[in-house]
């Protein structure tokens, strides 16, 4: 089976003489969690952002579908049927939460009545039906109802949890066939947090393909089909969930570089 | 007479505890690494040790007097000196101008300061840049005035966040080489990093947090092979 993306031997930095990733190869499937694990300064966050095109790679290759995407202008992503859930909020706090919902799929239905452009359409999330939005919006509802008695509130206003909820929900509204998701839990209360991995499990059930970014190693390995060890900018270790079974301490050693 | 004593610093934001009652001691001239995984309160604790947060309970004594809750300026007249993860110069002044105020903030005379930041231009590789706009210089050659500015009157204690990330490795080795010489002068540095062959090769003794407790704290390899702190590398606690 071919990937839904691949990463070909991507190196990529924020500032010159500087790679964050070196030589990163990486394959997310179709309806399948991926697992990401690594310290902190790995280049976790950055493949994430490299993907979404916030960072255009110095070399290598990105695929999406089939299709190269390398350097994607970042506001594009969102028509090829990519999502985003990063760690830091991507929300507008001072509009409303039913707005910061709305503006994606208005975004969507723009395309879909052909204003926002010719070209891309037809792929992935390439443009929806205006009608659509109102069933859209109440099946979110549904899903995430404590945010339905909060729309007309400030996004701002929401408790950390609230607001990491509405990122999930601006996300599933789109129906994305990949979502990047990073630390999700990261942050906030411990309940709260476990609230987090019901809503991954809900996108997977949706057959959404995920990249997760997780501190939680066990529990990364325990969600996912396919992970990967990023240490330093280099995938350093892959394997399907059987090859991190059983005692993890040597594997955490060896990425943490401690050698005795 | 401990140049740092830490004993249960509580500090909640909301309902997350991010330190749970932290204690530690730390000695003049120690060299002294502090690290956990990602959230596990290290950068809250350097806050409360530099004044920009105060804590919601437990003490801090420097030198046995004690600072919790004092302004961030009041510390850095005591001689707490930090350096933040993100480098701040004054970008539009010299390399040799960005270490004379700093020099001068903390009431050095004119000539003492010219002489002081000579010697620390070359101890850090600055000298060719001496009049070369800060705002010009590398990320890592930022970082290393930044490290200068720290140090023009040596502090009692250098808080150090992540001084090696993102850094070039040419860099990186004249950071470390500067912490080594300083500390052979019997400079006391706490210093919070992931990079773990640089703790393993500069700290003598490291600290380990996890979820805003101490839970190691000893000579750097012990710590590093103790099975609760791999553990806590594992994330299962952190949430």
């Amino acid at each position: 089976m071919s990937a839904l993306l691949q990463m070909r031997d991507v190196t990529a930095g924020y500032v010159a003489d500087i790679d964050i990733l070196r030589h990163v190869n990486l394959k997310v499937e179709a309806a399948a969690i991926t697992g990401l694990i690594g310290l902190n300064g790995a280049g976790k966050s950055t493949i994430m952002k490299t993907i979404c095109g916030f960072l255009r790679p110095r070399q290598g290759a990105i695929h999406f579908d089939g299709q190269n995407i390398t350097g994607i202008a970042a506001h594009r992503v969102i028509d090829r049927g990519i999502s985003y859930i990063p760690q830091e909020s991507s929300l507008f706090p001072h509009m409303s939460v039913e707005n910061n919902l709305r503006l994606p799929l208005e975004h969507l239905a723009q395309r879909g009545s052909g204003a926002g452009g010719a070209s891309g359409s037809g792929v992935g999330n390439g443009g929806i039906a205006r009608a659509e939005i109102p069933g859209r919006l109440e099946d979110m509802y549904q899903k995430f109802p404590a945010l339905r008695n909060k729309r007309n509130g400030k996004a701002g206003d929401l408790s950390g949890g609230q607001q990491k909820m509405l990122e999930f929900a601006k996300a599933y509204l789109v129906r994305p066939r990949l979502c990047l998701i990073d630390e999700p839990g990261i942050g906030l209360a411990p309940k709260v947090a476990e609230e987090v991995y019901q809503w991954i499990d809900l996108f997977a059930a949706e057959n959404m393909a995920i990249l997760l970014v997780d501190h939680n190693v066990r529990r990364v390995v325990k969600m996912s089909r396919y992970v990967y060890v990023l240490s330093l900018g280099e995938i350093t270790a892959e394997g399907g969930p059987e090859a991190f079974e059983g005692d993890l301490h040597e594997q955490v050693k060896a990425w943490l570089g401690i050698n005795f | 007479m401990p140049c740092l004593f830490v004993d249960g610093v509580q500090k909640a934001f909301g309902g997350i505890k991010a330190l749970d009652g932290a204690s530690f001691t730390i000695e003049a001239g120690e060299l002294v690494g502090l690290i956990g995984p990602n959230g596990s309160g290290k950068t809250t604790m350097l806050n409360i040790l530099s004044g920009h947060l105060a804590p919601d309970a437990g003490a801090v004594a420097l030198e046995e007097r004690p600072v919790a809750g004092m302004r961030p300026e009041a510390l850095a007249r005591l001689g707490v000196m930090r350096m933040f993860q993100l480098t701040r110069v004054f970008p539009r002044m010299s390399t040799l101008d960005n270490l004379m105020v700093a020099g001068r903030a903390l009431g050095l005379e004119q000539d003492e300061a010219e002489r002081r930041a000579g010697r620390l231009l070359a101890d850090l590789a600055l000298a060719p840049f001496a009049h070369l706009d800060a705002g010009h210089l590398s990320g890592g050659q930022m970082k290393l005035l930044e490290f200068g500015c720290c140090f023009m009157v040596p502090p009692r204690i250098a808080l150090l966040d992540e001084p090696f990330a993102a850094v070039h490795p040419t860099m990186k080795e004249i950071m470390a080489g500067f912490i080594r010489r300083r500390h052979a002068e019997r400079q006391t540095f706490l210093v919070v990093s992931h990079d773990m062959p640089v703790i393993i090769e500069l700290c003598p003794r490291t600290i380990c947090m996890n979820a805003g407790k101490v839970i190691a704290d000893e000579d750097t390899r012990a710590v590093l092979t103790d099975r609760a702190v791999i553990e806590a590398y594992l994330g299962e606690a952190a949430i």
